[in-house]
């Protein structure tokens, strides 16, 4: 387990190094986290951990999750730390927020794909209502400086298989006869409800609309292609791709994601959206690939499996606007972020 | 010909057939009929009791072997042909019986439930895809939803991780127009390869079988000699014949396929389904076909006519291991006639 955590905790520092003077604003603040146990919660606490270890921030940080008390117990070396808070509770009947709160991150959502055909009023509920709770919980306080949304690079639909990368202000089309639409239409929501608290409150609201990410914390189980592709290879293959392995996919390590979402919750604008996930394009064949190679023997990659009208599509982020304003950047290249996720899922299995 | 899609023909009798014969398919009947399998080149071979991984029960009958040893003697004939089993949550669980399974080297887990409750099937999906193996979901009495509940189901099935999504006729109640419908639907909006599992009792096994490849199945089931529940399954043999005619490219070799028929009339001579007024009205009232015998012994036992047992279960829309309701209907009717004809004494 050690081992493990000491990798993660390398990212962390790696990518802080030479650019804390972007979150100095953050230095003895109140951070407030809502769904801060998923994969970009616990990439923030690591972050968060090495800012104040090494770099004194004095960062306190309120973590609000369904899941707060069971991820302390999992990961201790997060749940010990004293300047963390976990507070555990359901978004939708959020009250109130610690009264020194000034920043928020409002990551709590159903993100998981399952729930979007299983429960799909559930997706509905948590992520447009809990949003709303928070927006009004947050108008409640006296010195809010920023709210980040995390929404989704969902919402902007299906991206033209033509277009290469899609900037923020891309309106694609989204079916609302499709019950699996639910997530990005409750994302689509809650940034609209969003809105609205910027013009009645005029609430500091930025909102991430974010892609397609790997890394530690990052649960194989859901279902998503390079998690899917990940854990197929751990357990002997074969690597089952529906269609030719055409469809384009771009993906971020945790320790970039993080660091972009501290550096929105200062540098980001007012009323500004930003795309967040790496620009470069990679398609299925090729990432199946990126992921064999560190399998000996090397699973079997299977392609078309699913049916024969399976579409090839495309989502990747134009991230310009967040690179000026954000200095967001891809600090870790994807065949290193691969490499980094399979050890770490390596060395958790065998501790 | 314009290019057809590969067809993968799944080959269910030492599990579809465990209903004909009570359950009482032996080990000796297992490796026979595996190695005939194996030889024909079907892509699975599924193997246990008729209800699936669990199930053998005083409920609904008891398997002569333990699954275990049908699986592992099953998978010791196996080479190309995979070995898969059918698994109904609530039957089979997770930590023992699919645990079980994993040791025996089943490779394929088609989790299946009655067509309109998909979320049962989650755990048990998720469960065969983090270890490694390949799950499908399977809606069974597919007849008893439109087609736009069976997507929402199928879908939900493939968000858990299935990797295939098997419709079942379970009743034999479907003409193929239902299936052109159904099967065309799913093929259309599903990710995943779709698959047809029929049964006999209209006689449109086959008929049914070759609508949903024409509607863009990818996977096909059937039974050698149609050795199933009811009035059986689409027969192997045949399947084999109107694919080949057809031009769907197969694993299989076509003479070896035409064998197992051969092979299942030897092995299980005596519980060979066929066509009776008991299917044909199982097939009519929409009632799962492996009822076909409890249904019987109990209108014996009660003196009542099985068909008018098969009818009133349809009317309650009595499903897949809701075995306990037949015995209840056929004393209902029992009284029912004893109340007509005061005279006679009640069974």
């Amino acid at each position: 387990m050690k081992a493990a955590l000491d990798l993660v905790r390398a990212d962390a520092e790696a990518v802080l190094s030479g650019r804390t003077a972007r979150l100095d604003a953050l230095r003895g603040q109140h951070l407030f986290i809502s769904g801060g146990t998923g994969f970009l919660g616990a990439w923030l606490l690591e972050l968060a951990a090495v800012l104040n270890a090494q770099h004194g921030f004095g960062l306190k940080l309120t973590v609000f999750s369904r899941n707060a008390r069971d991820f302390a117990r999992r990961w201790p070396h997060l749940g010990k730390l004293d300047w963390i808070h976990f507070q555990e509770g359901d978004i939708r009947y959020l009250a109130e927020l610690p009264r020194d709160t000034r920043y928020i991150i409002h990551a709590a959502a159903l993100t998981d794909r399952r729930l979007f055909a299983s429960q799909p009023g559930a997706v509905a509920e948590t992520n447009g209502l809990g949003t709303l709770r928070i927006l009004r919980a947050a108008n409640l306080l006296e010195d809010l400086q920023k709210f980040v949304l995390l929404s989704s690079g969902l919402v902007y639909g299906r991206q033209p298989w033509e277009t290469p990368a899609i900037a923020e202000n891309f309106a694609g089309p989204l079916r609302c006869d499709e019950v699996t639409s639910v997530y990005a239409e409750s994302k689509r929501y809650a940034e609209v409800i969003a809105q609205c608290a910027i013009s009645e409150s005029k609430l500091p609201v930025v909102t991430l609309r974010p892609f397609a990410f790997v890394g530690p914390y990052q649960s194989l189980q859901l279902p998503w292609a390079v998690t899917d592709f990940i854990r197929d290879s751990l357990n002997g293959g074969p690597i089952r791709i529906m269609g030719d392995g055409a469809t384009v996919r771009s993906i971020l390590y945790g320790s970039d994601f993080a660091f972009w979402v501290l550096s929105t919750l200062v540098n980001g604008r007012a009323r500004e959206t930003y795309n967040v996930g790496s620009p470069e394009p990679i398609d299925l064949i090729s990432l199946a690939r990126l992921i064999t190679r560190h399998f000996t023997p090397a699973p079997e990659i299977r392609t078309g499996v699913g049916q024969s009208g399976h579409d090839r599509n495309r989502l990747v982020p134009v991230i310009a606007k967040s690179a000026h304003d954000l200095g967001a950047a891809v600090t870790v290249p994807l065949p290193v972020a691969i490499e980094r996720t399979i050890a770490w899922n390596r060395l958790i299995q065998s501790s | 010909m314009p290019d057809k899609p590969s067809i993968t023909v799944c080959d269910a009798t030492l599990r579809d057939g465990s209903h004909a014969c009570s359950h009482q398919i032996t080990l000796e009947q297992v490796r026979t009929y595996a190695a005939a399998s194996e030889a024909a080149g079907f892509s699975f071979l599924e193997v246990g009791h008729g209800n699936g991984l669990g199930a053998s029960s005083l409920q609904v009958g008891e398997s002569l072997v333990p699954e275990g040893e049908m699986l592992r003697a099953a998978k010791a004939c196996l080479r190309r042909t995979k070995l898969s089993v059918h698994v109904i949550p609530g039957f089979a669980t997770i930590q023992r019986d699919i645990a079980g399974a994993l040791d025996a080297g089943v490779d394929l887990f088609r989790v299946g439930c009655h067509c309109t409750e998909a979320d049962i099937t989650q755990r048990h999906i998720g469960h065969v895809r983090s270890v490694g193996r390949e799950a499908w979901g399977v809606l069974m009495m597919s007849h008893m939803a439109s087609k736009d509940v069976l997507l929402e189901e199928a879908k939900k099935m493939q968000s858990y991780g299935a990797q295939g999504i098997v419709l079942m006729d379970s009743a034999g109640a479907y003409f193929p127009a239902d299936v052109t419908e159904k099967i065309g639907l799913l093929a259309s909006r599903l990710d995943v390869p779709v698959g047809f599992h029929a049964h006999d009792n209209l006689g449109l096994s086959i008929a049914n079988s070759l609508a949903a490849l024409e509607a863009g199945a990818r996977i096909i089931d059937g039974t050698a000699k149609g050795f199933g529940a009811g009035a059986g399954n689409a027969p192997l043999e045949l399947l084999a014949a109107v694919l080949r005619q057809r031009g769907y490219p197969t694993s299989l070799d076509f003479y070896r396929a035409l064998d197992v028929a051969g092979v299942a009339e030897k092995l299980f001579a005596g519980s060979l389904p066929g066509a009776s007024d008991i299917t044909i009205v199982s097939g009519l009232a929409g009632v799962f076909s492996g009822f076909a015998k409890p249904v019987q012994r109990a209108a014996t036992q009660l003196g009542v006519d099985p068909r008018d047992v098969f009818f009133e279960l349809g009317r309650r829309k009595v499903v897949g291991g809701q075995e306990d309701i037949i015995l209840e209907v056929a004393n209902e009717l029992a009284r029912r006639q004893a109340g007509a004809n005061p005279g006679s004494p009640a069974p």
